[in-house]
């Protein structure tokens, strides 16, 4: 499936890109753009979306703009296509930027004494693509060992649009009330969502196709020990805790630095 | 199983469903290639921004942010070569009606070769066992070498006739592989044609002033 416009968003009119141009001295591109290739793909793995789903493309044929070119290729729905960029552009665009604009856009190295137009090392990875990456890959189909079957939405937690749905276990004996407190409290720190509708076997799956990472169940006992219910999205265990932990146990699982620390494994 | 389409259907009508992301002017029917984010397909797409502005930005001293306008002054495209090299080559099929890269097409080609020498390989490994030796074999197998030649050669062909603009070798080579349309089976093709891709507007208040532009590709 190359068709060249219409792949949902994989290609828009429209489209955001997050580009990075990190400047070098000239000479040194081949190791920086080692260097940039290595920790994007480890930016992209720290996701935990799975390494077979990623390998890298060389261009055989170079863009006029560049002296050496890759790119980081996802396995989309229709196979793998390009997901980032990295080019080596050597002086291309500021070299012709002084050319025409008559403005010099040169650097001074106090070490050699000497100025140089320096050389730009580029990542571009288009946010659309990204989202389509984390979307698809996400979405999946699972048989349970009841003969049932679920969808669920297994993003990584910490790019999850909501992090946590608290339920009331029933719709009577005050169960609302001290749920509806909860998300008051934890609405400060995260984005969180409360349902009350349906059995809650229902909001569960209806959480899991949302890809909300956690449940939070306020049950009769609640209201005796201040102890709910949160089941996992991915495992679908549960556990007891008290309500004071909820803040802390959801924080340490949708938190950045948990998550982008593991590009230094 | 589900084919890769009944999947790729599967992804974009939960994206509605679940409030992700939308097809653009839907009660018109629709801009093709157009879409918008609902309120779920906005947080998650904040949060890959801000998981990417951290890696780069935040966790490098020596990187800055910068979130530049999309009009720029028109000479920065002439330097930057966009406005005469923005160009994607591009073939339609006359019987399925669809467009294609013709480069991607010959890529894709020769990306079929490649699977076919993977193969060879799977196919030694298992014949000789713990006494393989890939890049041995890679060198000296005949059938191995050809196909290894073969992708070489179509390859430089096309870069060196994409260079050259020579755009009816381009086409050529596509006849000459018999490449098809992955849609039709079709072998019934235009020329190969280059496409700018840039998005023109105007700036100005009066026709008379106003500045020819291009959106910031």
């Amino acid at each position: 499936m190359k068709l060249l416009p219409r792949q949902f968003i994989f290609r828009m009119r429209e489209f955001e890109q997050m580009e990075m141009q990190f400047f070098i001295q000239p000479g040194t591109q081949q190791q920086w753009y080692e260097h940039w290739k290595e920790n994007r793909l480890k930016w992209h793995l720290s996701l935990g979306m799975g390494e077979d789903n990623y390998r890298f493309h060389d261009h055989e044929k170079l863009a006029h703009y560049a002296d050496a070119a890759a790119d980081i290729e996802f396995r989309f729905p229709f196979g793998f296509k390009e997901l980032e960029g990295i080019h080596s552009r050597t002086d291309f665009d500021l070299g012709s930027h002084e050319k025409y604009s008559g403005k010099k856009l040169q650097y001074f190295d106090h070490e050699t004494n000497k100025n140089y137009v320096p050389y730009v090392l580029e990542t571009s990875i288009g946010l659309d693509r990204m989202f389509l990456a984390v979307f698809s890959n996400s979405l999946q189909e699972e048989e349970l060992e009841n003969g049932t079957s679920r969808t669920v939405l297994k993003l990584p937690a910490v790019l999850a649009p909501t992090k946590a749905a608290i339920l009331p276990l029933v719709k009577k004996d005050g169960l609302p009330e001290v749920a509806q407190e909860i998300p008051d409290d934890l609405k400060w720190d995260f984005n969180v969502t409360y349902d009350e509708k349906d059995a809650v076997g229902r909001r569960y799956r209806r959480q899991d196709a949302n890809g909300t990472p956690f449940c939070i169940t306020v049950h009769h006992q609640t209201l005796e020990d201040q102890t709910v219910t949160i089941r996992h999205r991915d495992s679908m265990e549960q556990e007891r805790v008290a309500i004071s932990q909820l803040r802390e146990i959801i924080h340490k699982a949708v938190d950045m630095r948990t998550w982008l620390l593991r590009m230094e494994d | 199983m589900a084919s890769q389409e009944d999947n790729f259907k599967k992804v974009i009508s939960h994206a509605k469903e679940y409030g992700y992301v939308f097809q653009s002017s839907e009660i018109y029917d629709g801009l093709s290639a157009v879409y918008d984010y609902g309120h779920n397909g906005v947080e998650l797409k904040k949060n890959i921004r801000e998981y990417w502005w951290k890696a780069m930005v935040q966790l490098n001293e020596n990187i800055v942010g910068i979130d530049a306008a999309i009009f720029m002054h028109p000479t920065t495209w002439k330097a930057s070569g966009h406005v005469d090299a923005f160009n994607d080559p591009l073939i339609d099929n006359k019987d399925s009606k669809k467009r294609y890269r013709a480069d991607v097409l010959i890529e894709d080609y020769v990306a079929k070769i490649d699977t076919k020498i993977e193969k060879e390989v799977k196919k030694a490994e298992k014949r000789f066992g713990d006494h393989f030796n890939k890049e041995k074999f890679l060198e000296t197998n005949p059938r191995v070498v050809e196909y290894v030649e073969q992708g070489k050669s179509i390859l430089s062909r096309m870069a060196k006739s994409l260079e050259k603009e020579d755009l009816a070798d381009v086409k050529a080579l596509i006849e000459e592989l018999d490449i098809a349309c992955p849609m039709s089976g079709s072998k019934n093709w235009t020329d190969v044609k280059q496409f700018n891709l840039m998005f023109g507007t105007k700036l100005g208040a009066s026709a008379d002033s106003a500045m020819d532009l291009y959106l910031r590709p």
